[in-house]
Order: C-alpha cells, then structure tokens, then sequence
C-alpha cells in the first residue's frame, strides 16, 4: 500500500498514474467552473483506486485530465506523470502513443459505440492506431483473444454484431476488452457498472476484479456508490466540491470514518431488510455545494453537523497514506460507523 | 406493519400489456412485445407496495397500467369507488417531466382546474403555498421555473404536483434514482412525512433492494414480465423463495453457479408468445417443464407466494 507521501514505498512500488495539485477550469472566461480544485492521488500496478463523490464532485473531471481527455476551452494546472514520466513535456503526437498505455471505460457502454460500425472494424482500428501494419487477420485474431479473455461466448460470430445486438453487460464487456486491446497498464473506469442491472453489475465488477490481478493492472474506479466501490478498491478518495476530503485504505476509511462526508454518507446508507417504522433514516441535510459559487471554506461545513467558525477557512489535507481534509476530525474512533448492514 | 385487514383498494387479475413493435414504415412485420405476461395481484388500502426487477422486466409498464396511463391489452383491473382521485403518478426524471416554460405555480395549478370540486384559481394558489411548505420548499418560489431548482428541489416539487388534488394513492417509478446519494435520502424521508401525514399508499418501483425492502410493507418480483414472488417485505429481505429472487438478493451466487453466470442467456424481451417460467433461460435449476408449463403459484409462508415449478 504505497501513498503518496511515502517516499521510501514509492521507490520500491513505482505509480503507473499519478497527478499531482492537479486543477481544473471548465467552461467559458466570462463564467469560469472550478471542477477540480488541488487534488492529488497515485495509483500503482495491481491496486484498485476508488474514487467517489456526488456529482459535481470533480470525481470523473479528474480522471479525464489525467488522461489528456478534457473538453476544448478547459483548462488544467498540475502535474500528471504517467508510468512517472511527466505527460506534459511530451508533443500532442506522442501524448497520443504514450495515452495506449491508459485505457478508459465509460457509464454507458451504448453511448461509446459507433451504432454503424461492427466490433471486428472497432476493434481492427483501434488496434493500428498503434501498429498500422497490423493485418486484418492478426486484428482479428487479437479480437478474438481479447474476447475470450472478458469471457464473451463465441467470439467468432459474435464479432460481425453490431452495439444494438448485444445487451448492456455484454456491451460493457466489450468496451473493457477495447480498452485492454493495446496492453494499457492503466484502467480508469467511469461509474461503469451505473447503468447496469444489480445481477450484471457483479459480473462486471468480478472480471475487473479477475483483470487487475491476471494483468496486474492499475485500476482507477469512480463511482457514487461506496457499497460497489468498497467491493474492489484497495484504497479510497472521498471528493467534495472539487477537493479530496479524505482518503486511505478502504477499510480503514469505512470502519472509522475521519471526515465528518464520509461518515455522513456511509450512515445514510438505506437500511434494507429493516422496515422504516422500526429503524429511522439517516439523513444528509442540505444540497450538494455548487461549482459555479464554491466557498472560501470547507465545502462541506454548510451541511456539516460538527462545523463551527473555523470551517470558514479551507482546512488543508493532512496526514500520510490515511488523509483527512478537516478542522474537526473523527479522531480515536475504532468504533464502526453508526449506519447499518455489513460491510462485504 | 403488514396490513392484514385493510381492504383491498385494487385488484388485478391477469393483466396483460402487449406492444406492436414499432418497424418502420415500408416494414411488414407484426412483431410484438409482451410486456406484462399475466399478472394478478391485490393492492391494498394505505399500504406500500414495492416492486423490484430489472430493466426489461415490465415493472415500469405494469405500474403505468395501475396509473392508468395505459390500458391493457386484457385481464381487468379494478378499484373501490372513492371520493378522492384514486391515484397520481411521479415520475423518475423530474427535469423532464415538467414543462420548462412554465412556473411552479403554473405547474402546480394546471391540473386542479379538470378536477371535481374545482374551487377557482385562487384556492388552488393557496392549496399550492400550502403543499410548497409542506414539501420543504419556499411557497415564494412560486414564481420560478424548474430550471431554477436543482433535481431534488425538482422531485419535491413533484410530490407536491401529484398532491395537489389529494389523491389516495401515489405511484412512484424510481423516484430517487436520478438523484445524488445525499439527496436520495431527504426524498425518502419526505415521502414518509407526506403518506403519513395523507394516509397515502404507495406503489414503490426501483431496482434498488434496499430502498424497497426498507420502505414496503409487501412486496413483488417480476422478471420478463412475470411477477415471480410477493412477501412482506421484511419476510423476503431475510429468505426469497424464487431462484431468480435469491439471485437478485445475493448477486455474489452469480459466481459459483454456471448457470447463473450465464449472461449469454441474459433477459431478452419476449417477442413471441412466450411460454413457460420467464426464468427459464437463466435458472441454474431449470428443468424441461419450466420452458413450456407456466409455474404455478405456491404458498411459502403467511402472505408469502412464488412461481416456480421446484418449490413445494
């Protein structure tokens, strides 16, 4: 479990992705939005990094600038070293070759298909974008491989379907072994399982699962859902109005929470299984802060139920390897969060 | 809190819902889409009924049915005669299911005036000050757009909709699920003030188990649009009786058994007329009767009931 404090580790763990006080500015100059403001995190080969937060978080926006994917007109300050080589010191050409060596998956495995074009081109393009001379057999044959290893059946018919023929697991399916076609090291997956229903949603988070290990891949998962991040992430980052609120091992973050968000979060949790005469909810007050007017302090004191005046300054984000962004934190608690149900 | 001697407040006896696909205009084909198989059932007075599945399943179609925002294809559907309208519906994605140009008042008021008992404008613009506060909204607003509010704001803001005319009964079709986690909860809590407070029963669609194990009183299955099983809630939260139910309470049988993984076979919209359990493709336990005889229903327990073959 390496941080990114701990020098010593680093050494012996290089990060396959990291970004450093990495910010980013979305939309016009007149009406700038500050979707991520000074985060850092690292990831490093065979570990699962889980990122969460609501939306306007910032959760997704950073992991799309550390991939060089950010829409026209935004703008990123910061540092991203990719397998610890700076990216921004290379020409938008090489970017482009250096990008291979990270793969992404998106929420909405229909939306990232091109309806008209059949898996065998999608899959035979994608692959000469890193080795033109790749004949359409060889294309095929890796097509077929990389099928067989997210376990879709009968790949060799399977391959002239088109995106409306298979259903939405399969399509995620497909979309993973897109992005391994060209042996990334990096997988940065975007609330892939969202959209899906609850019995494909554990198959996909299984091969992922399968594919960190089998590929030593450093796996980077966003979601809102702490239930499903929690199945797969080694370590956690809790994001809040665009800044990292706390992060650690998974574990330790969710057995006793430091940032006042999480345990918030991780206590409202519906109680299932109970009925809601006997067991009351656990509710959040108030509204997610919103980008377009973030405030000088914590963005979370307005719904914070341990706040105080001090919260009108932004705490900074202390500690090694377990970090918590708060004046007020949880401290000495070895006491499970009052929410219910087990944590698998 | 069961609701053993309430009376029954709808009744549904092999409702059906068959679509025409739609194929184009040059296309001759008649294919059709069963959306809703057969399916009885007893809703009852003030309780909360919630029904789970996954997409395709029906369940969205089956409660537009109960709405009566679509009739079905046969099988009948009744209610008890009341005073009050029987029900109203609220919609998973507020944002689209209001009209942008107009304000809340407008949308608020728009539809009391079809109402019997209509008692003029201005009764109607007190009625709605009065459910704005209620739903935890400032009744000044009045006068702005839905663009003005954020999604929860817009999803009490559709409760307060639906009660304007004081129905009995709402029907909500996953009325958290667009919304953010800390936000979800507000909207639970509110809609638990808002049926006590009403008297209201519920018809609670999600695919999400906990919240519908959490806020139902009973409870259904449905899958390839077949209800499949129906218990008190608490009593299927500790021990579903259909496989596809156990499957769906514990994803994590989806990695031992090979049939479960089996997601080649996942649901597929059943186009011809179907036959047999709508489980049949996936079921780790299938045998051959299961593709060609419609289970029947068999008693598990009080109020506790499921379709399948293997079960005795």
């Amino acid at each position: 479990m390496n941080s990114l404090l701990d020098v010593p580790n680093k050494l012996e763990v290089p990060n396959k992705l990291e970004v450093r006080n990495l910010s980013v500015t979305l939309g016009s100059r007149n009406n700038p939005i500050q979707a991520v403001r000074g985060v850092s995190w690292s990831v490093s080969a065979g570990e699962c990094l889980g990122i969460i937060g609501e939306s306007g978080s910032g959760k997704s926006i950073s992991a799309l600038a550390a991939l060089d994917l950010l829409p026209p007109g935004s703008k990123r300050e910061g540092e991203v070293l990719l397998d610890g080589e700076p990216f921004d010191e290379y020409s938008p050409a090489e970017r482009r070759l250096k990008r291979a060596k990270a793969g992404m998956i998106f929420q909405e495995p229909s939306r990232s298909f091109d309806p008209i074009t059949n898996f065998e081109t999608t899959f035979r393009e994608t692959l000469r974008v890193h080795n033109p001379r790749l004949t359409a057999v060889e294309a095929r044959q890796k097509a077929i491989a990389l099928w067989q290893e997210v376990h879709l059946g009968q790949p060799e018919t399977r391959l002239k379907s088109y995106p409306h023929q298979l259903s939405g697991g399969m399509l995620q399916r497909v979309m993973i072994a897109l992005a391994l076609a060209n042996d990334p090291e990096v997988l940065i997956c975007d609330e892939p399982t969202t959209a899906l229903d609850v019995t494909v949603q554990r198959q996909i988070l299984r091969l992922l699962a399968d594919l960190k290990v089998s590929r030593s891949l450093a796996l980077v998962f966003i979601s809102h859902d702490l239930a499903v991040v929690s199945q797969l992430a080694d370590r956690l980052l809790v994001m809040y109005g665009g800044l990292v609120l706390e992060s650690g091992p998974v574990h330790e973050v969710l057995s006793s929470p430091a940032s006042p968000y999480t345990r918030a979060l991780w206590s409202a949790r519906i109680p299932g299984g109970s009925h809601w005469t006997k067991d009351p909810l656990q509710v959040i007050p108030g509204m997610p802060p919103d980008p377009r007017s973030p405030l000088k302090g914590c963005p979370f004191a307005p719904r914070c139920p341990r706040a105080d005046a001090a919260c009108a300054s932004l705490p900074s984000l202390v500690g090694l390897g377990r970090q918590v962004r708060c004046h007020h934190p949880e401290v000495n608690n070895t006491q499970p969060p009052a929410g219910r149900g087990a944590h698998e | 809190m069961s609701s053993h001697q309430a009376e029954v407040f709808m009744t549904l006896r092999d409702v059906r819902k068959v679509y025409r696909a739609e194929a184009g205009l040059f296309s001759h084909s008649q294919r059709e889409i069963v959306a809703v198989r057969s399916v009885s059932l007893d809703w009852r007075r003030g309780e909360t009924y919630g029904l789970v599945g996954e997409s395709g399943s029906g369940k969205s179609t089956l409660a537009r049915l109960m709405g009566f925002l679509e009739q079905p294809t046969s099988g009948t559907l009744s209610v008890q005669p009341s005073e009050r309208p029987v029900t109203r519906y609220v919609f998973q994605d507020p944002s689209s299911s209001m009209d942008p140009r107009r304000t809340t008042a407008q949308i608020l008021t728009w539809g009391a005036r079809y109402q019997n008992g209509y008692q003029g404008p201005r009764m109607a613009l007190a009625r709605a000050r009065l459910l704005m506060e209620e739903v935890g909204l400032n009744p000044l607003d009045l006068d702005k757009r839905p663009g003005d509010f954020s999604g929860g704001q817009r999803q009490r803001l559709a409760l307060a909709r639906a009660l304007m005319s004081e129905p009995l009964t709402l029907i909500c079709d996953e009325i958290v699920s667009a919304l953010d986690v800390s936000v979800q909860g507000q909207i639970l809590r509110l809609l638990l003030d808002l049926k006590q407070r009403h008297g209201l029963g519920l018809f609670f669609i999600s695919h999400d188990l906990e919240v519908v194990t959490y806020l139902s009183d009973r409870m259904g299955v449905m899958y390839g649009g077949q209800l499949l099983e129906e218990a008190p809630a608490e009593v299927w939260a500790r021990g579903p009786a259909h496989p596809y139910s156990r499957l769906l309470k514990d994803p994590h049988l989806a990695d031992q058994g090979d049939n479960y993984s089996n997601f080649e076979t996942a649901q597929t919209v059943a186009t011809a007329e179907p036959r047999g359990c709508s489980f049949a493709g996936r079921c780790p336990l299938v045998q051959a009767k299961c593709r060609t005889e419609t289970p029947p229903w068999k008693q598990i327990g009080p109020e506790h009931r499921a379709a399948c073959h293997l079960l005795s």
